[in-house]
């Protein structure tokens, strides 16, 4: 069997999907679109198939991730939709419900964050709800872990059950709804609509379905005709007559069925924390000192755990097994390949999971706890000024993270410029694949300033962004703009469990890179610099492989100072990924042999290079995804390489100027 | 009255949602329906968007989506 979770954003969904499947979801996109793709098997129903589909607002999408929940259930039709709603603020979920009811397909109503509903000594009547929505209705808390037997118990038992028809009572609508579900219901039943979702969609003018109908000449005259004569007679259109009318149903529903709850304790502390967090003048400073907390304790106090302790106990280890395998007479070759190549390549990137680790982990708790939300709030001002809107900050916060999931979540802003615009300009938000390199770095080079360097590199990459996102809004055509219309949910405190699993997600995809993408690469480089052109191993490095390859473009990266072919070689192993870079230079430098080859001039200059040039293999073939588009693509990926040496060049020219 | 004009911690009674077309229809479907009592919360540091509570959630709208929205002070 299988189910999809839909609801609202906000309403605990992930949470609910994380109880439902014990948190062991299989993430992959959707066909076609780069929308995550959560599924996973329901605990305790080996067989039952759960999908976590995009959070909406309604059935008629404003943003492709919208048009991916809508169409997953027209077109692949669930057995069974679970339907979350935030029990303390049902209105907006109710309207969902009855929406969802027009499919046809078994739906079963959760009613989520029950137990907050109940703490504030509200209520909700299920028994009588449930009756006038014709479907099951569950309260549980998916916080507390409460009534997923009972959720679960019902969506079996609702698959069998025919659907009673619910009580939509339109009143002056109705005649004309059912006029138009005879008018369009061959059309739909071609096109696989439900005829009813599809009348509703002519009456509010969703073109998106409507073209899809392929409606001939005299049905669409015939509903046009039956649509004006509605409007005549009810004074207003049809998109706010089948609206309002839906939330009169909602309201009725509210006021007989639901105990609103007196102010609950996380409702008056959003109050109050919103006065200080979002309006007055401490909203800008905080914004900046929890940023700045951020970059601390992720790169200061977690870089420091990585270089003093966790890297040194590595580097232990694995002098360990290299004098292992020494004691057991190991063929040089061999352990040349395990220790030289595959350690010094692995362990080189390895050392910075803990810095990694807390980047992630404290941006998935800005996200958990509704602070991002905010960010977009304040920042929605400047924002406009580049021509973008505060909701690309959470994408672009994002993409300090990792590049593809940002390009990802850029996927729920409504405007399609500026969609494309926050895709191109998330690699300028310097990637945590890129850390180990500045961690590196910094710390051989400027001891003292490490913190800083690093701060500095993240500043340019955002500066960079700010100055040639205006550029880029202004090559695109100008659409309808639709402005900033984002809800900002309640504070709440991070679910210890939700938090885990994003985190451990996240670390785990890192970890399978490292011992994937890294590792070949790794072997590769192992190789080629072992190993001469006729596949004789070489003495020296500079007669092997790598070194002709590298060689042949340093001659390019001789004005921005790093003209060694290892660096080179370096920069390209960066395109596959990012952390390469650092697995190479440990591979032909070993972890001392960065002085030999940079001075703090250069090392600055390569910095800058790293920070900016072509996005990785994953994140081009995302952002093709995106654009839809390989000259784009390429034009992209060569603007970032072309912008990446002007920088490092006029760097080093600087910096040797002033030192 | 429009809604932008509408002063801090004060509510109104959304008499009519002007515009058209998906945005429009994304207003409604929020919630914003005339008769719908809506509260402005703050305005954001720089002016703009303001925060909005109605119907038991808090949401953003900017000046232009704002200035769509009439309605009649409490």
């Amino acid at each position: 069997m299988r189910l999809a979770l839909v609801g609202n954003r906000n309403c605990g969904k992930s949470t609910l999907f994380n109880r439902l499947t014990g948190g062991n979801a299989r993430v992959g996109n959707f066909p076609g679109v780069t929308v995550e793709r959560k599924t996973g098997t329901v605990l305790g129903h080996e067989d039952w198939e759960i999908v976590d589909l995009p959070g909406v607002c309604s059935l008629h999408p404003s943003s492709p991730d919208e048009t991916v929940t809508r169409d997953f259930l027209l077109y692949e039709r669930p057995d069974v939709i679970i339907n979350a709603a935030d029990a303390t603020a049902l209105e907006r979920g109710l309207y969902l419900s009855l929406q969802l009811t027009q499919l046809g397909i078994p739906t079963v109503l959760a009613l989520n964050m029950s137990d907050e509903l109940r703490a504030g000594g509200g209520s909700v009547d299920e028994r009588s709800l449930s009756a006038a929505l014709g479907l099951p209705v569950v309260s549980v808390s998916a916080q507390l872990g409460h009534g997923l037997d009972e959720l679960l118990e019902q969506c079996a038992s609702v698959q069998q059950r025919s659907q009673s028809q619910p009580i939509q009572n339109f009143s002056a609508m109705e005649s004309c709804l059912h006029a138009l579900e005879d008018i369009v219901g061959p059309a739909a039943g071609r096109a696989g609509i439900p005829a009813s979702f599809a009348a509703s969609c002519l009456l509010v003018g969703d073109g998106d379905i409507v073209s899809r109908l392929e409606l001939g000449a005299g049905a669409s005259v015939r509903a046009g005709r039956l649509i004006a004569d509605m409007e005549r007679e009810l004074g207003h259109d049809g998109a706010e007559a089948l609206v309002t009318s839906r939330y009169a149903i909602v309201d009725r529903l509210c006021r007989d069925y639901v105990k609103h709850p007196d102010q609950s304790r996380t409702d008056r502390l959003t109050l109050s924390a919103d006065r200080l967090l979002a309006g007055g003048v401490t909203a800008t400073p905080i914004f900046v000192c929890v940023m700045l907390g951020i970059f601390y304790l992720s790169f200061g106090l977690a870089g420091g755990f990585s270089s003093h302790v966790f890297g040194p106990a590595l580097d232990a280890l694995f002098s360990r097994a290299d004098a292992a395998m020494l004691r057991l007479g190991v063929h040089p070759l061999v352990r040349s390949l395990v220790s030289d190549g595959i350690l010094a390549g692995i362990g080189s990137v390895l050392r910075f999971l803990p810095v990694i680790f807390a980047l992630l982990f404290m941006l998935s708790l800005l996200e958990q706890c509704g602070y991002l939300a905010r960010i977009a709030f304040i920042a929605d001002r400047p924002f406009s000024r580049l021509g973008l809107s505060g909701a690309c900050v959470v994408p672009l916060l994002l993409g300090f993270g990792c590049t593809v999931p940002a390009v990802t979540a850029a996927r729920t802003l409504p405007d399609a410029r500026e969609r494309l615009a926050a895709a191109t300009l998330t690699p300028f938000m310097s990637c945590s694949a890129k850390l180990p390199v500045y961690s590196l770095f910094a710390a051989a080079f400027f001891p003292r300033g490490h913190a800083a360097v690093i701060f500095a590199l993240y500043l340019l990459g955002i500066l960079s962004m700010v100055l040639l996102s205006p550029f880029l809004c202004r090559t695109q055509p100008k659409a309808e703009a639709l402005g900033l219309i984002m809800e900002l949910p309640r504070y709440r405190l991070p679910s210890p469990r939700d938090t885990l699993h994003l985190v451990r997600e996240k670390s785990t995809d890192f970890l399978r890179r490292t011992f994937t993408l890294i590792l070949l690469a790794s072997i590769a480089v192992w190789f080629m610099s072992s190993f001469d052109s006729k596949l004789r191993p070489v003495s020296t490095p500079e007669q092997s492989l790598l070194s002709g390859v590298g060689g042949f473009i340093s001659p390019l990266f001789a004005p921005l100072g790093f003209g060694d072919w290892r660096v080179c070689t370096a920069l390209i192993a960066g395109l596959l990924a990012k952390e390469a870079v650092v697995g190479t230079l440990g591979v032909l430098l070993g972890t001392s042999g960065l002085g030999t080859v940079f001075t703090p001039c250069s090392a600055l200059s390569f910095l800058v290079f790293v920070l900016l040039y072509t996005p990785c293999a994953a994140a081009l073939s995302c952002l093709h995804h995106e654009t839809g588009s390989a000259l784009k693509t390429a034009g992209i990926a060569l603007f970032h390489l072309v912008l990446a040496w002007l920088c490092a060049a006029v760097t080093y020219t600087f910096a040797v100027w002033f030192t | 009255m429009t809604l932008d004009r509408l002063p801090n911690g004060s509510t109104g009674i959304i008499n009519s949602v002007g515009g058209h077309g998906s945005q429009r229809l994304r207003l409604l479907e929020l919630g914003l329906t005339p008769g719908t009592r809506v509260t402005a919360v703050r305005r954001a540091p720089f002016g703009e968007p303001m925060q909005l509570f109605a119907r038991g959630c808090c949401f953003t709208l900017r000046r232009a989506q704002a200035e769509q929205i009439k309605l009649e002070a409490v």
